[in-house]
């Protein structure tokens, strides 16, 4: 800046000017749209700041700031900047308030520039404190909303924060004063761009500044005012950068809905600095603005009785949508290995016949497994005309003239049950006679009646609620009243990933419409035109239903399918009464349940702990084997050296032997002094010399046989000795004509006179050895690259620490006997052979399952010769893997949707950012807690274990990492599993949350799936 | 696969997206091929080349705007027609695209479609597309409520029961008459029923059925409503059928020059294009039949063309071809009338029409408000005398209050004013004046 003297502004100002008399105007200290503001001299030599505002006196900006400034005159509060006085001269309205030090703007700056992304948070949270105070106070005993709160307007007062720059200040009961014009619309809350803000307007550009101050991000990226309008009225904050605590607390300071945000800016802030979610359930000394999800534990169920010697079970599943078909898939793949006794029935209704024929029943099974595929194909909307207002009355004409043209449901709920209504005789004829065959052979008793699919998807959605119903209906009408319908249903990820909220609108519209059916007051009305019988609300068999949210790609958890596989093998087989008695115990408890609510699960198989780590005892074996194979090609140069002298020496390469062999060859069979002149000639092409370099050939890949049998020995080194022969057989004329003019050979020798056919022949047999070795050398690099290959994919496989780390010193000492043995019984298979056989099929799937299979037995043997090879402690030494290793990799984003409320899910979250492994029990129980918990709920974990012995193994390692009760079962013959039930979870919160996600509810209402019901009859008491 | 894979079944790229994000009930998706269009190669082809020909050289896209078919769509068709040597490129254009005009043989070839049919512009859609949509569109599918219809009328001055009598009528989808002494508001209150009927509608340009070609699109009464802005992100992507355009529910107002041959498809020889009957071009709107028993037909012989549409909600129309063709028939159709109902046609008529709905003179309260309303409209100061002046006037020269006499009458007194150059104002003198000029003959 220029020395105050000589500086003139843009309007005409200059130092030294005295606008109102006794102020000397000294230096610009800021510039606007609107105006200037100067430093001034003011009478008593104080320092004050002096604004202009510029335009017509009467011109909409002066006319608003003098309004403003009428109302702020009576105002006074420590952190809002005072006000001195103001008027009006000439076109210019001047303002004089105190002089600050500068702005959060610039405070803002100058962090920026020394590298960081923003203020630290705690200097920001306690200057962002002083600012909701002045603001709270504006609102609270005034009424009055700033509207234009943005960091250029938070001033620095001796190191506290002044609110300054009233110019939008408005009076809330003052109804038609337009706002719009005057805003900075990066902070300006959704409601101003109706004109019509609320109380709690500023908190909403106080939480944009927040994030803007702390990250230097915004959570609106637009850059015109058109898309910052759009995005402030209609979409999802991004809040990413912010911390996942933050992130809750600012989203609901960001609320579209004035009425949703915080009570004032100061519980906003205070919200803020509450260190933890825990402390501030404990420190709140009112009663707590968000009620935090309270997760009970419920109570034990005692394992009664072995129920594996029961009745054979039948298993009745009806699938929806495509997620329906693929859970059948799943089920009909794993019943192979699971249940010889078991009979599965599925009926699979699917408008896409795609999806259909990739489930195959083979011809093994045929007896055991029936599958009813039913095809619910959507129609033109020229055919349905006809039937709009008759058979299809439920549906809203919307949809009907609307069926898109491909004939897909394209994720339209509506659309789907379109189509069942449609086809509704047909599926509801599907379902009785599936019934009514298994009732012919069955006992009502050992029926499992199964629901499957996705409520998030247009047919499964659109069609879950009917086809539940109507299977209720028909199960009654067969004698199967007692027969329970567990619908398991899993949902699009709950997050507010943009491309899916679509996907959320429809699983919200599903979930709305199962709230209903849950209500006491409301059954199920049936549908007249698809055939469906009308159920009471209490037989609904919601009551039933279990969600299970769908993980973001490669994210740590379980895919929903499996979880829902899973849970029906143990449902039926293992732990039947058990879950039974759950369901049932949570409905007839003594906690009355008034609201609506919905269950979760998780579901986990955990190995048993030798097998696991034999698994990968085996694992870290064979990748030593095979890295010792393949050696380091550094230094290997200079290690083959050695090696090379031996091989050459054995082989005879070397130049002596080679000439040797060739005057044998081309002397006369009589004598070995004289040269045979026809052989000479002959030579090169007489097959004698050709079996020269033959046999040293041979010779050559004997040797390197018998050297790969050393452990000494790798590819590396074996490859660079044969390059070193190579290299010297390349040499051989050279050095021989060398040799020869050196005079090493006798004048007198007789050979001399032949010395260039001599010379001509040793090139050829040297050509002939290189490009023999070259062979070589190219089979065992092609070797290398199979036992690399190899060996990263068991070492990508392989799940967990090393498992040598812990293992008790006596075993550890054996360990390079365990090597050698393998290597003894591996290498002639997986490496002399292929290197002597360049026709084998070898690849590195062969060498892996080969290697496993010997490997493993190894190891067995090796095992058994210790007393307790995995040391004394097996909580310490000893892993667990879960047995999906594929789905295993990153922490669900849900769960920073909500914090949880036990923290249990907080040491996921701290490995956000690498991929987790599970490979322990701890891991595990954190995997099997179903995100849904984070809402609430009573939740009780269950333990299933093959034998008392794996049940004092594991319990106690579970009760460790597990603070609830624990129920455990012991069923023999089958794998160690862990089930974490949710139930009760409240399923108002769960839609509350979606629709803060989801945003616009006319989207999500025009996807209700019939009109002939009132969805909109929403109690408050939920 | 992968474990979003589980709940996103379809893809979203043929979206019918436009369904759910706006309040229409009725979306045309933009159609992915030819053959989602209904339309066949040879027409489409025909139309490229008569638009070349009409407009002269022009690039693909803008090629593809006009005809109102996706770009991807007709980019092969113009190959194909450029590889028969009737159009080719004369320059590159953005975006991978080429002007094209037509070639010699070109130029035949489209004279020859010309004389087929002259049609040119955006490109038709069949008959049974354009019935879904009437059938989606159709007004009474949602029925008003006695709020929306007194939202409706707000702007006009009205007796207090009159919503009552309507609502139902509207809702009836019938017809409804409307009768009453002249001047008191019915083509106005008509005007406004359209309102309640509902947001826009999609309309097609033009109907095609067998090669007859029908245009549907008249500016007269069709006004173009702008698409829905955006709610979401999702919106902003949206892309509909341009061979639609979105227009205000159309209300079709005919008087008396309304002849049979309105009410028919008509086809010009020479252009070979036919021209939708008004009824077609009211289709999910309001037909107004202003003034009825004025017109050039008899009451019966307009009453009878209406007798079976009423009933049945579909009209039957006869294309030059000599087919007939089922036409939706969905629209409140109102007939206005000063003279009293019976006197027009005999009871087997009104049957038909079940509403007949009386508007009546106002009462001396409803005219001082309807003074007041008018005199601030056209910026006159407050006179309440002024209502009183002229009450003793009606009631000295035995006269009928009417709604239209305020609006009238304050006029002639503006336009004296102005022409005097005086400041507006209300005074007795004047609105003598204005009344000798405005009742002399009577």
């Amino acid at each position: 800046m220029s020395t105050a003297t000589l500086t003139t502004s843009e309007h005409g100002l200059r130092a030294g000017d005295q606008p109102i008399d006794g102020y000397t105007l000294e230096q610009p200290i800021g510039q606007g749209g609107f105006g200037e503001v100067w430093r001034a001299n003011a009478p008593g030599d104080l320092k004050k700041a002096v604004k202009f505002v510029f335009g017509r006196h009467d011109g909409s900006r002066a006319t608003r700031e003098r309004r403003s400034l009428e109302r702020i005159r009576s105002i006074r509060h420590p952190f809002l900047l005072t006000l001195e006085r103001f008027e009006i001269g000439g076109d210019r309205l001047i303002i004089v308030t105190e002089l600050a030090d500068g702005s959060m703007e610039d405070i803002y700056k100058t962090h920026r520039k020394s590298g960081s992304c923003g203020i630290p948070r705690e200097v920001l949270l306690k200057n962002l404190h002083d600012t909701a105070d002045g603001l709270d106070y504006l609102h609270q005993n005034f009424g009055l909303q700033h509207l234009d709160i943005k960091p250029a307007n938070l001033l620095m007062v001796g190191g506290h924060v002044k609110v300054a720059d009233f110019g939008l200040l408005k009076d809330l009961s003052d109804n038609d004063c337009s706002v719009v014009g005057g805003l900075t619309p990066i902070y300006a809350p959704p409601e101003l761009f109706d004109g019509r803000p609320s109380l709690h307007s500023d908190q909403y550009s106080l939480a944009v500044l927040y994030q803007e101050m702390l990250t230097g991000t915004r959570p609106f990226s637009g850059r015109t005012i058109a898309q910052l309008a759009t995005q402030h009225v209609h979409s999802t904050p991004n809040l990413e950068p912010l911390s996942p605590r933050d992130r809750t607390v600012v989203a609901r300071a960001l609320e579209k809905n004035p009425d949703r945000r915080f009570e004032s800016c100061k519980e906003f802030i205070a919200e803020l600095q509450s260190p933890s979610a825990k402390l501030r359930l404990a420190s709140s000394s009112k009663p707590a603005v968000v009620p935090r999800p309270e997760v009970v534990d419920l109570p034990t169920i005692e394992d009664d009785q072995d129920e594996t010697n029961k009745q054979a079970k039948r298993i009745f599943v009806v699938a929806l949508g495509g997620t329906g078909v693929q859970c059948v898939q799943t089920l009909l793949q794993t019943a192979k290995d699971n249940a010889r006794r078991t009979r599965i029935e599925a009926v699979m209704i699917d408008t896409d016949m795609a999806s259909m024929p990739t489930v195959v029943v083979g011809p093994e099974d045929a007896d055991r497994v029936k599958v009813t595929k039913l095809y619910t194909p959507l129609r033109s909307a020229s055919e349905y005309r006809s039937s709009v207002s008759t058979r299809l009355g439920s549906i809203s004409r919307r949809w009907i003239y609307n069926v898109p043209r491909d004939g897909s449901t394209q994720s339209m709920r509506p659309v789907g049950r379109l189509a069942l209504v449609d086809h509704g005789p047909h599926v509801s004829d599907a379902m009785r006679q599936s019934i009514e065959s298994i009732r012919r052979e069955t006992s009502a008793e050992d029926i499992h009646v199964y629901v499957v699919g996705s409520l998030s998807g247009g047919t499964g959605g659109g069609m879950y609620i009917d086809v539940v119903h109507q299977l209720r209906h028909l199960l009654d009408d067969n004698g199967c009243e007692n027969t329970a319908i567990v619908s398991l249903m899993s949902t699009y990820p709950l997050n507010t990933d943009d491309t899916s909220t679509l996907m959320l609108h429809s699983t919200l519209a599903t979930l709305i419409e199962t709230q209903h059916f849950l209500r006491p007051e409301n059954g199920y009305p049936g549908d007249a035109g698809a055939g469906f019988e009308s159920v009471p609300a209490a037989r609904t068999p919601l009551r039933n239903l279990y969600i299970i949210p769908g993980l973001s790609s490669s994210r740590f958890g379980c895919r929903p399918i499996d979880t829902i596989n899973r849970y029906i093998w143990n449902d039926t087989l293992h732990a039947g009464t058990m879950l039974q008695r759950s369901r049932q115990e949570d409905q007839t408890g003594s906690r009355k349940v008034t609201r609506s609510s919905i269950r979760t699960v998780g579901v986990v198989s955990v190995g048993s702990a030798s097998e696991q780590q034999e698994g990968r005892i085996t694992a870290s074996v064979a990748i030593e084997l095979l890295t010792g194979w393949l050696g380091t090609p550094a230094g290997a140069t200079a290690k083959s050296d050695h090696l090379a002298r031996r091989i050459g020496r054995r082989t005879g390469l070397s130049l002596q032997s080679v000439m040797a062999q060739i005057v044998r060859a081309v002397s006369s069979p009589t004598d070995p002094d004289h040269v045979d002149k026809d052989r000479l000639a002959l030579a090169p092409t007489d097959g004698a010399v050709d079996f020269i370099a033959a046999n040293i050939s041979n010779q050559l890949q004997r040797e390197l046989s018998i050297a790969l049998g050393d452990r000494q020995n790798d590819l590396s080194k074996l490859m660079a000795a044969v390059k070193r022969l190579q290299d010297q057989a390349s040499k051989f004329v050279q050095t021989q004509t060398e040799q020869m003019d050196q005079g090493k050979f006798d004048a007198t020798n007789p050979w001399i006179r032949y010395r260039e056919d001599l010379c001509r022949i040793a090139q050829h047999v040297s050509d002939e050895i290189v490009s023999e070795c070259e062979f070589i050398i190219e089979r065992l690099e092609c070797l290398a690259a199979i036992v690399a290959v190899s060996a990263v994919q068991i070492k990508q496989d392989m799940v967990g620490p090393d498992p040598w780390s812990r293992m008790p010193k006596e075993v550890l000492d054996k360990r390079s006997d365990l090597l050698q043995r393998v290597h003894r019984e591996t290498v002639n298979e997986f490496l002399v052979r292929p290197l002597n056989d360049p026709n084998s099929n070898f690849d590195s799937d062969t060498l892996i399952s080969h290697l496993r299979a010997t490997v493993t037995e190894a190891i067995a043997g090796f095992l058994q010769g210790f007393e307790n090879p995995f040391g004394p402690d097996p909580r310490v030494s000893v892993g667990f893997g879960v047995h999906e290793d594929r789905h295993v990799s990153e922490v669900d984003s849900t769960a920073t949707i909500f914090p949880s409320s036990d923290g249990s899910r907080q040491t996921i979250e701290q490995h956000l950012k690498q991929p987790v492994e599970i490979h322990t029990i701890e891991d595990a129980i954190a995997v099997v807690r179903p995100s849904l918990m984070d809402f609430g709920g009573g939740q009780r974990l269950i333990l299933i274990v093959a034998s008392a012995a794996q049940r004092m193994e594991l319990e106690p390692i579970v009760r460790e990492h597990y603070q609830g009760p624990i129920s455990v079962a012991v069923r023999p013959n089958t794998p160690p599993t862990l089930i974490h039930e949710g139930h009760h979870i409240p399923l108002q919160s769960l839609i509350t949350r979606l629709e803060v996600i989801g945003g616009d509810s006319q989207i999500t209402n025009r996807l209700a799936s019939r009109i002939d019901v009132d969805w909109s009859r929403r109690g408050g008491t939920d | 696969m992968s474990a979003t894979a589980i709940s996103d079944t379809q893809s979203l790229e043929n979206n019918v997206l436009g369904t759910l994000l706006s309040d229409d009930t009725f979306w045309p998706v933009e159609p992915a091929s030819l053959e989602e269009t209904g339309l066949s190669d040879a027409f489409v082809d025909a139309l490229l080349l008569k638009t070349i020909m009409v407009i002269g050289t022009l690039s693909g896209r803008t090629l593809s705007e006009r005809i109102g078919l996706p770009f991807r769509v007709i980019e092969p068709m113009l190959d194909a027609i450029r590889t028969r040597k009737l159009v080719s490129h004369v320059r590159p254009a953005a975006f991978n695209d080429y002007y094209y005009s037509l070639t010699e043989a070109g130029q035949r070839r489209a004279q020859s479609h010309l004389s087929q049919c002259s049609y040119v512009g955006p490109a038709p859609v069949l008959l049974e597309d354009y019935v879904l949509s009437v059938e989606a569109q159709a007004g009474g599918l949602e029925p008003i409520d006695h709020d929306q219809l007194v939202k409706a009328l707000s702007g006009i001055s009205h007796h207090r029961s009159l919503p009552d009598d309507l609502g139902p009528a509207v809702n009836s989808n019938t017809g409804l008459f409307l009768f009453g002494s002249p001047g008191n508001g019915k083509t106005t209150i008509a005007k406004c029923l359209t309102q309640c009927l509902g947001q826009e509608i999609w309309i097609p340009h033009a109907i095609l059925d067998d090669g007859n070609l029908i245009k549907l699109r008249d500016d007269a009464f069709h006004h173009p409503a702008p698409i829905p802005e955006g709610a979401d992100s999702l919106l902003r992507t949206q892309k509909w059928d341009t061979r639609w355009i979105r227009i205000s529910r159309p209300t079709v107002i005919v008087g008396g020059e309304l002849v049979m041959d309105n009410l028919e498809v008509r086809h010009d020889p020479r252009s070979n294009i036919c021209e939708a009957p008004l009824q077609m071009k009211s289709n999910c709107g309001c037909l107004l039949i202003d003034d009825f028993g004025r017109q050039r037909i008899a009451p019966e012989e307009l009453l009878n063309r209406w007798i079976v549409p009423l009933e049945n909600h579909c009209d039957y129309l006869t294309l030059p071809t000599g087919k007939k063709v089922q036409m939706p028939f969905e629209q409140l159709i109102i007939f206005s009338t000063n003279l009293e109902p019976a006197s027009l046609v005999d009871e087997a008529f009104l049957r038909r029409v079940p509403y007949k709905i009386f508007v009546d003179n106002p009462s001396a309260t409803e005219y001082r408000q309807l003074m007041a309303t008018v005199a601030k409209q056209m910026k006159f100061p407050e006179t309440p005398e002024a209502a009183e002046h002229l009450l003793q006037y009606y009631a000295r020269t035995n006269r009928e209050l009417r709604r239209c006499h305020p609006r009238d009458l304050l006029q002639q007194v503006a336009n004296f004013c102005r022409y005097r150059r005086l400041p507006l104002t209300i005074r007795p003198e004047y609105l003598d004046r204005a009344c000798n000029s405005y009742f002399s003959q009577l």
